[in-house]
């Protein structure tokens, strides 16, 4: 870096790197790696701007937002003495290049790529790509360079909460999720539950959590002292409504499970006449072992889906060509809402009386299924994961569920069914409508 | 057995026919798998030992089916709040786990739920081929401060309840 650099972002306004910082010559250094180029070529919400056209916004961006995020958070608990002062210089590097470097292990339209390589046994997921290139790529020889590989590649290889850097890359509240949060919202133009980053930062301590009082077992965590528990039901409150109105939007996930469908079928089944499907890169990939080195797999981004799709497209015959016309022409699957705030028997009985309904009338259907669970985005479907954020009270912890009412009325996540089209699902909805 | 099937039938084998936390049905779903249930299906390695989203999916559906119920309690000193999972009685599972499986299951009934995700740790590095000492070392590697030396003295005793 032979001079200062400087990036705009809607979200931090600035990230600054600076010659004069040995620090952030590293991580431009990273910024120009391949690995972390090709973000640019893959969306941060994938399908989300079949929903929210603004949604465009790259894991590029992101990767930058999480880096400047974390540089935030270090700052704060510098101020605040919350690190150990123990060769704190190359711990905050290794951070601040763990926040750069977290998501270049991603592929194309990642909930999709790895929905379709679990349904073909295909065992690597994103995070251990994410080892993979921290480890063996340029991105390894900039890191080792700055004495800091290990202590970078520890924070993808160990469990969090063993050390309090860790809290920052992983965490309930880490610089991952702060980022998205703030920036998905920004992007898809959601107006509502703004987060009040500085009160936040300022209000989090990092403690030391008994996680198992049996065998004396203790983890690094964040807590929020009483004076944040406000802005922290606020970050919440945001995460909830984030969830409900994008990252599980109904038409999103139809998209999701249309796009998963074109690729699992055209991978599996082989027809001969298709030479230039056959011989995609996205084919080759699922369908060879030996095509899914590193290699070949920083070849894929968010243009190799699309690029297939058209060519799905365009080929009359092939299996896949009529889902791949409605994926161009935004003709999604139909999703069923099911209520769930009916509990116990009632909603028990109900369910299973729909689904035998549903089959005797021979209606196609499925229902949304999570996606797998590395993706924080729907970790807030497990409600209690923002429940469990500690507060700290006179010395005490409380779960944010004990000392929130707010909190405690998060509500079940939703009960999804797709079907074809909306035939079915008008059809399905009369039946459900009947049972009352 | 699929993995709805699978879930459904270790709800039945567990003492009150109750699993407390997603964490502990990962577990055993896992530690079952590895003795012997026939069953197809994938685990990884993700933050808290071996993971299987389909038997978290499974989960889900048969809450979502009517087929079990899922509760909310608060536990331990913290006072954490955990998912537990409960069969209802009325519902039939087959297939069923054998009478081995059930033994074990019951012998399993008292650990703690960081005991089992360290031996299942532990087990998951041992299915991949590594040797005793290197699958030790790489436990306590992803978890030091889970697995100190006391609770990975316990791995060999829980994994020594399972059928061979």
């Amino acid at each position: 870096m032979d001079k200062d650099q400087r990036i705009r972002d809607p979200i931090h306004n600035l990230i600054a790197f600076s010659t004069k910082r040995p620090e952030d010559v590293m991580l431009w250094e990273l910024v120009q790696t391949a690995p972390v180029q090709r973000l640019r070529r893959i969306k941060q919400l994938g399908f989300s701007e079949f929903v929210y056209p603004g949604a465009t916004h790259t894991r590029f961006s992101h990767v930058l937002g999480a880096m400047q995020m974390a540089r935030r958070m270090l700052d704060v608990f510098e101020r605040n003495q919350q690190l150990p002062a123990d060769d704190h210089p190359r711990r905050r590097l290794a951070t601040l290049a763990a926040a750069l470097l977290h998501d270049v292990g991603h592929g194309p339209y990642s909930h999709v790529f790895e929905e379709v390589s679990s349904k073909l046994e295909l065992n690597q997921s994103h995070e251990a790509y994410t080892l993979e290139i921290i480890r063996k790529s340029r991105t390894a020889e900039i890191l080792d360079k700055n004495n800091i590989l290990d202590e970078t590649a520890l924070f993808f290889e160990q469990e969090s909460g063993n050390d309090p850097y860790q809290t920052i890359i992983s965490s309930q509240l880490d610089c991952d999720r702060l980022d998205f949060l703030m920036r998905d919202r920004y992007y898809t133009g959601v107006r509502s539950t703004a987060i009040d980053l500085e009160w936040l930062l300022d209000s989090l301590k990092i403690s030391k959590i008994c996680v198992d009082p049996i065998e004396g077992i203790y983890e690094y965590s964040f807590v929020v002292q009483k004076k944040g528990v406000s802005v922290v039901e606020e970050f919440v409150l945001s995460y909830m409504k984030m969830y409900q109105n994008i990252y599980f939007h109904k038409t999103t996930r139809g998209v999701q499970h249309m796009a998963s469908d074109i690729i699992y079928k055209t991978v599996s089944e082989v027809d001969q006449q298709f030479n230039s499907i056959n011989s995609h890169p996205l084919i080759t990939f699922f369908r060879n072992k030996d095509n899914q080195a590193l290699d070949n797999y920083m070849n894929l981004d968010d243009s190799s889906v699309l690029s297939l799709v058209k060519l799905i497209a365009d080929a009359n015959n092939h299996p896949a060509n009529a889902l791949a016309n409605r994926y161009l022409n935004r003709d999604t699957y139909k999703c069923l809402d099911l209520p769930s705030s009916e509990t116990g028997e009632i909603r028990r009985e109900k369910a299973s009386k729909f689904i035998e309904a549903l089959r005797s009338e021979n209606i196609a259907f499925f229902a949304d299924r999570l996606p797998g669970k590395a993706y924080k985005q729907y970790d807030v479907m497990d409600r209690n994961f923002l429940k469990n954020i500690m507060v700290e009270a006179d010395g005490e912890h409380e779960p944010l569920g004990r000392v929130s009412q707010l909190v405690q009325a998060i509500p079940a996540k939703p009960t999804r069914i797709y079907f074809d089209c909306s035939k079915d699902r008008d059809r399905a909805k009369s039946i459900r409508d009947k049972m009352g | 057995m699929a993995p709805d099937e699978l879930v459904l039938a270790l709800l039945k084998a567990m003492p009150h026919k109750k699993i407390d936390g997603k964490k502990r049905l990962q577990k055993l779903a896992y530690l079952m798998a590895s003795a012997g249930v026939d069953c197809n299906i994938q685990f990884d390695l993700r933050d808290y030992g071996p993971f299987s989203v389909e038997i978290a999916q499974a989960a889900d559906y048969l809450t979502f089916s009517g087929l079990i119920e899922e509760d909310e309690q608060q536990l331990g000193d913290n006072n954490f709040f955990m998912t537990s999972y409960k069969l209802i009685e009325s519902i039939p599972t087959r297939p069923e786990l054998s009478h081995d499986h059930v033994k074990a299951l019951a012998a399993l009934a008292k650990y703690t739920t960081i005991q089992l995700e360290v031996a299942a740790t532990y087990l998951f590095f041992r299915n991949r081929g590594l040797d005793e000492e290197t699958a030790r070392q790489r436990t306590v590697a992803m978890k030091p401060a889970k697995a100190s030396p006391a609770v990975l003295a316990k791995a060999p005793e829980i994994l020594g309840h399972l059928p061979h």
